[in-house]
């Protein structure tokens, strides 16, 4: 039976190690995992929303299996694209990116992401880089803020049948940016 | 002017955009803008907000997600070629670590 990456347990993990020894100070190792945590769990939950738009009727196994095909970088593309930050937007998804742009809560996605994802970086492979527990507490609120929203754009009007438009359009680049792993 | 000395610029320029302001019941005590490599080895500005005490063990996240928009904001008002801007919060006196944090002490 699988046991699915849950982003609601990740998130809960990282707020025990961030919050560890109320009365002892926080240990780095714990801090630096709590980020780690906070990222992986927004990373996984906008893949397992995205592959919910693109494969609505799919078995679960099947879900799992396509959602391998992410990729962080192709996600951190887009959201570059939205926020017009690094990426120069290629023409052929100008009109789109600008249309992602209009919305507040993709702006939020997108630039949380970011910030989680070079924070992960960070806390993983950089010796220097110093946490403290008040931003780690803080950059789990975010990646929290943030899942809230995915959930909320992705969720389908019973009525007319589809999510946010927004949503659609950031389900549909980020799936275009997947690749299939080398077997 | 070379992409790099604009973006020198920027940093300074967003950082003292921050510098002072208060958004809800956070103030940004100083701030700081470093240009840099981020982990998509793209040249990116690093912006460090010194931020007052927060009453409770974190500051609120709306005053968190506020300072980030301030933050797009003050990117978009200067017009710069497209750039990385990574945010930290900083306490002003952050909590002390565990020993484990010491390594090179």
């Amino acid at each position: 039976m699988a046991r699915p990456i849950e982003p609601a347990e990740l998130l809960l993990q990282a707020n025990q190690l961030a919050s560890r020894g109320k009365t002892t100070p926080p240990r780095t190792v714990d801090l630096r995992q709590a980020v780690s945590s906070a990222y992986y769990a927004l990373y996984h939950c906008i893949t397992r929303q995205v592959t919910l738009y693109i494969l609505p009727q799919a078995q679960s196994s099947e879900r799992y299996e396509f959602v391998r095909h992410f990729k962080h970088d192709g996600i951190l593309q887009v959201c570059n694209w939205i926020l017009r930050q690094n990426d120069q937007t290629p023409a052929q998804t100008r009109e789109c990116s600008s249309t992602m742009r209009t919305s507040k809560e993709l702006l939020t996605i997108a630039d949380t992401f970011k910030q989680l994802q070079q924070q992960r970086h960070q806390a993983d492979y950089d010796h220097g880089a110093e946490f403290t527990k008040e931003e780690v507490l803080g950059v789990i609120q975010l990646s929290t803020a943030a899942i809230e929203i995915i959930m909320r754009l992705s969720k389908v009007n019973p009525i007319t049948l589809r999510c946010d438009p927004t949503f659609e359009l950031f389900a549909a680049h980020v799936t275009l940016k997947a690749q299939m792993r080398p077997v | 002017m070379a992409p790099e000395a604009e973006f020198e610029l920027g940093a300074i320029a967003i950082a003292e955009a921050l510098k002072g302001r208060t958004i809800g019941s956070t103030t940004v005590e100083d701030a700081r803008g470093l240009v840099d490599i981020d982990s998509e080895e793209a040249t990116a500005i690093f912006l460090q907000l010194f931020l007052s005490e927060p009453e409770g063990e974190t500051w609120p996240l709306e005053d968190n997600m506020a300072l980030r928009a301030a933050v797009l904001d003050a990117i978009a008002q200067l017009e710069l070629p497209p750039v990385s801007v990574y945010v930290r919060l900083i306490p002003l006196t952050p909590e002390p670590l565990d020993e484990d944090g010491r390594l090179f002490a």
